[in-house]
């Protein structure tokens, strides 16, 4: 990727208004995205404090949350769709994912405590 | 500590004498600046050319002004502690006293000092380095010097009203719960992390897009400098490592303010989450600060060999391999929380692991130096001073990663002396190195090599001498955080050694100061822009560079630009054969310093819960964004008569 930040012409240090080719209008799109992260977290809050599911199941709701989350995330805010330079996109992606995972399942081994006794 | 009776707290810590005299000094300072300022009319100045600047350079500055503070302040807590240590049985400084200092130091010196010490580095050098006018997003940029500062000055405010943090850096439930740290101390800490985080994360997100997006034409990946190339793994480190911090942070706040339990055992909550999640965060982080003093490092080395680096491709897969590598291996820093043996031999291998890249890297500085044409200036001094102290560091750390090993070092003086030694012989050492190297670029003048290298001599000594000692002690049984100890140990002689090296570091600080002074009064200017005879492009330019950098944008064909340039056409860079262009830049602002104020008053009435303040300190957040995002003239066109006009002043003829 030979980049420059030639889109209007001389060289600009700026992202100014002018550059940005989204639509007017109401910012429908993130409203919706915003809401929808609200229920998925309030969702659960509500697992964990109004059932009595055993823990693995609660892990395994809260995952999917989750989970869902990220998509929200990917597609209501961080312009999933808008494909420009393919392939920087794909390789920060996966690395997220990557990172998002270690954390999620690292820590998850880690705080099971599987060894039982202290060691 | 748990304080039995809960009293209210006052509003300004008094009592201690110490902290009566500091009041007084901080007091007639201030009343001093402002005199001077109103004396010398400088207050538009300082608005119209500081404070609301967007100028990655100017930012530069300032971050680099505040990391130098912050070395000092961290400095004078650490010279306290050594005194208090000096002898068994001192008196120098109470119990609480003590914690207080210590939380502050580490805190403090972490993210308060090597944090902006490594945001003034790239700030300073990437745009140019790269052939860019300014990053990606200098608004923001402005938006992230400004939270860094305002959080800054709400821990050190600690330490004057209310109380200072005293729950070590790692601020650990249960002890920074509400029962063991009553008052606002440990709130303190919390709001002005969280506050500074947030500046970190946008400079994360900036420089990033900035190096993928803002560089010059034919500046491919594989041309530029390594130090750019370091900036990649931490502007990535730094994205993928804050959140875990914020969260951590954020946890026990709602803990403290709002009567959750996500770390307090009795009511379900488990605090080994909390360090779990703050270890996410804290192991990438030595990173985030040492993969720029690798950069540095690269770039000093092989100007002052005369020699492009060696194995550059190797260098950057390092890099990219330490930024990934150092984010799997954060258990290490709690084998003994008991995670069960298949945890602590998973993470104790990834983190000796760690150790083959960054081994890589230290043979290529080598054969960089081999055969060159090495020139002894003091940049060049602090960057082989690091070798051998990372060779120690590197090999401590791995006796430490060995995790039943660990069982014995853990949290005794010879984790202090590794990680001292890593992020003192590789961070300060690095950061320094940059600062004696870009120095020139940033003021247009030299800074004196015979003091520098007085300096260096003082530092380097002393820290052997102050840190060696504490290996020893960590054998010895003296475990980290203790205020005194007993005669009779036999750890009197090597803690006097070791307070002893720490003044001698005390002088050699001094003596950067005196630097400085002295090179602003009588030092060599630099009226070439190139006074190291240097490789990359930043050096093409004049010292200081005009605001907009680049009046042309180069057209890079090689890696080392502007050596080649000198090398293969007279010291002329490819530009485009165009006359030149109005030049597009983004005005000033005062709202990015009014936004992190308005942060701050917010902040402040949280660590009070008062919450009143807090509410008008949100609103004031709010008229920021909201004034920001309706306003659409933030940028301007540079005309083609300014540019002229600036550079024949700076001798450069604008063909
Ligand atoms: C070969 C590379 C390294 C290895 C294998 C390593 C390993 C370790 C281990 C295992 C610990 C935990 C020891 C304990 O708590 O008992 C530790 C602590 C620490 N290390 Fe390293 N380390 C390395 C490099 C670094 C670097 C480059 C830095 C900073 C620039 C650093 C900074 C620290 C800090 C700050 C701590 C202590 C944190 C605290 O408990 O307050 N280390 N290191
Ligand atoms: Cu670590």
């Amino acid at each position: 990727m030979s980049s420059t930040m030639d889109s209007h012409g001389h060289g600009s240090p700026m992202g100014g208004p002018q550059r940005g080719s989204h639509e007017e209008g109401f910012p429908w799109s993130h409203v919706i995205g915003y809401v929808l992260s609200l229920i998925l977290t309030f969702a659960a809050l509500v697992i964990v404090e109004n059932t009595k599911l055993s823990g693995a199941a609660m892990v395994t709701y809260i995952l999917i949350f989750a989970g869902l989350q990220v998509f929200v995330q990917l597609f209501f805010f961080m312009h999933f769709t808008e494909t420009v330079g393919p392939r920087i996109h794909i390789v920060s992606l996966s690395l997220g994912l990557f990172f998002t995972m270690c954390v999620i399942l690292g820590s998850i081994w880690i705080m099971s405590f599987s060894g039982h006794q202290a060691y | 500590m748990l304080r039995g009776d809960v009293q209210p707290t006052p509003f300004f810590v008094t009592g201690d004498p110490m902290i009566l005299a500091s009041d007084v000094l901080i007091a007639l300072t201030l009343v001093g600046i402002v005199a001077a300022l109103t004396y010398f009319k400088k207050w538009k100045w300082l608005w119209r050319e500081w404070l609301t600047t967007v100028d990655h350079k100017k930012i530069g500055i300032m971050y680099l002004i505040a990391a130098l503070l912050m070395m000092f302040r961290g400095g004078v807590d650490a010279e306290l502690m050594r005194t208090q240590l000096a002898l068994p049985n001192g008196r120098l400084l109470q119990p609480e006293h003590y914690d207080q200092i210590f939380t502050t130091h580490g805190t403090v010196m972490i993210l308060f000092m090597a944090m902006p010490f490594i945001f003034a580095m790239m700030n300073i050098a990437v745009p140019l380095q790269i052939g860019a006018r300014d990053v990606a997003f200098p608004y923001l940029n402005a938006i992230s010097f400004w939270m860094f500062f305002f959080g800054a000055m709400l821990l050190n405010l600690s330490f004057v009203i209310g109380g200072s943090p005293d729950a070590g850096w790692v601020s650990y439930p249960p002890l920074s719960e509400t029962p063991f740290s009553p008052g606002p101390g440990e709130n303190f800490y919390l709001l002005a992390l969280q506050t500074s985080g947030i500046g970190s994360i946008a400079t994360g997100i900036n420089f990033l897009v900035t190096i993928f997006k803002m560089r010059a034409p034919g500046m491919t990946l594989m041309r530029m400098p390594l130090f750019v190339w370091s900036i990649i793994g931490t502007s990535v480190l730094i994205i993928f490592a804050f959140p875990a911090l914020t969260v951590a942070l954020a946890l026990i706040l709602f803990d403290r303010l709002m009567g959750a339990h996500f770390f307090t055992i009795l009511q379900g909550g488990v605090p080994m989450m909390y360090i779990n999640l703050f270890w996410i965060w804290g192991h990438p982080e030595v990173y985030i600060v040492i993969l720029p003093a690798f950069g540095i490092f690269s770039e000093v080395v092989s100007t002052f060999s005369k020699k492009r680096t060696f194995g550059y491709s190797s260098m950057v897969a390092s890099i990219m391999a330490i930024s990934v590598i150092s984010y799997l291996v954060w258990a290490h820093h709690f084998f003994t929380m008991g995670a069960g043996p298949g945890v602590n031999a998973f993470f104790a291998i990834a983190s000796m692991c760690v150790g083959i890249p960054t081994g890589v890297k230290v043979f290529n500085w080598l054969f960089t130096m081999y055969q060159g044409r090495i020139r002894l200036t003091t940049a060049m001094m602090w960057a082989i001073g690091f070798i051998p102290n990372f060779a120690i560091g590197g090999a401590t750390g791995i006796m430490l990663a060995a995790a039943p090993a660990d069982y014995q070092y853990h949290n005794s003086y010879f984790l202090i002396a590794h990680f001292h030694q890593v992020l003192i012989g590789g961070v300060v050492y690095g950061m320094l190195a940059g600062m004696y190297y870009w120095w020139p670029k940033m003021f247009g003048f030299i800074l004196d090599d015979r003091l520098g290298k007085a300096a260096f001599w003082l530092f380097n000594i002393g820290f052997y001498v102050c840190f060696l000692p504490q290996y020893q002690l960590g054998f010895m049984g003296m475990t980290r955080r203790i205020y005194t100890y007993p005669a009779g140990m036999g750890w009197t002689t090597l803690n006097l050694i070791s307070t002893i090296g720490a003044y001698i570091m005390g002088i050699g600080f001094v003596f950067i100061v005196l630097d400085v002074l002295y090179s602003a009064w009588r030092g060599e200017r630099d009226v070439t822009g190139d006074p190291w005879d240097a490789r990359t492009l930043e050096w093409s330019l004049p010292s200081p560079a005009p605001h907009y950098n680049f009046a042309k944008i180069p057209v890079i064909t090689a890696r080392d630009a502007w050596w080649v340039a000198k090398q293969e056409n007279h010291g002329k860079l490819n530009e485009p054969d165009e006359p030149i262009a109005p030049i597009h830049m983004p005005k000033n602002s005062g709202v990015p310093f009014l936004f992190a104020l308005a942060f701050f008053v917010g902040g402040f009435g949280l660590v009070w819960e008062w919450y009143w303040l807090a509410a008008l300190g949100l609103a004031g957040v709010l008229l920021c964004l909201v004034t920001r995002s309706w306003d659409y003239n933030t940028d301007y066109y540079v005309p083609v008569e300014e540019i002229e006009h600036t550079e024949m002043a700076l001798r450069r003829s604008p063909t």
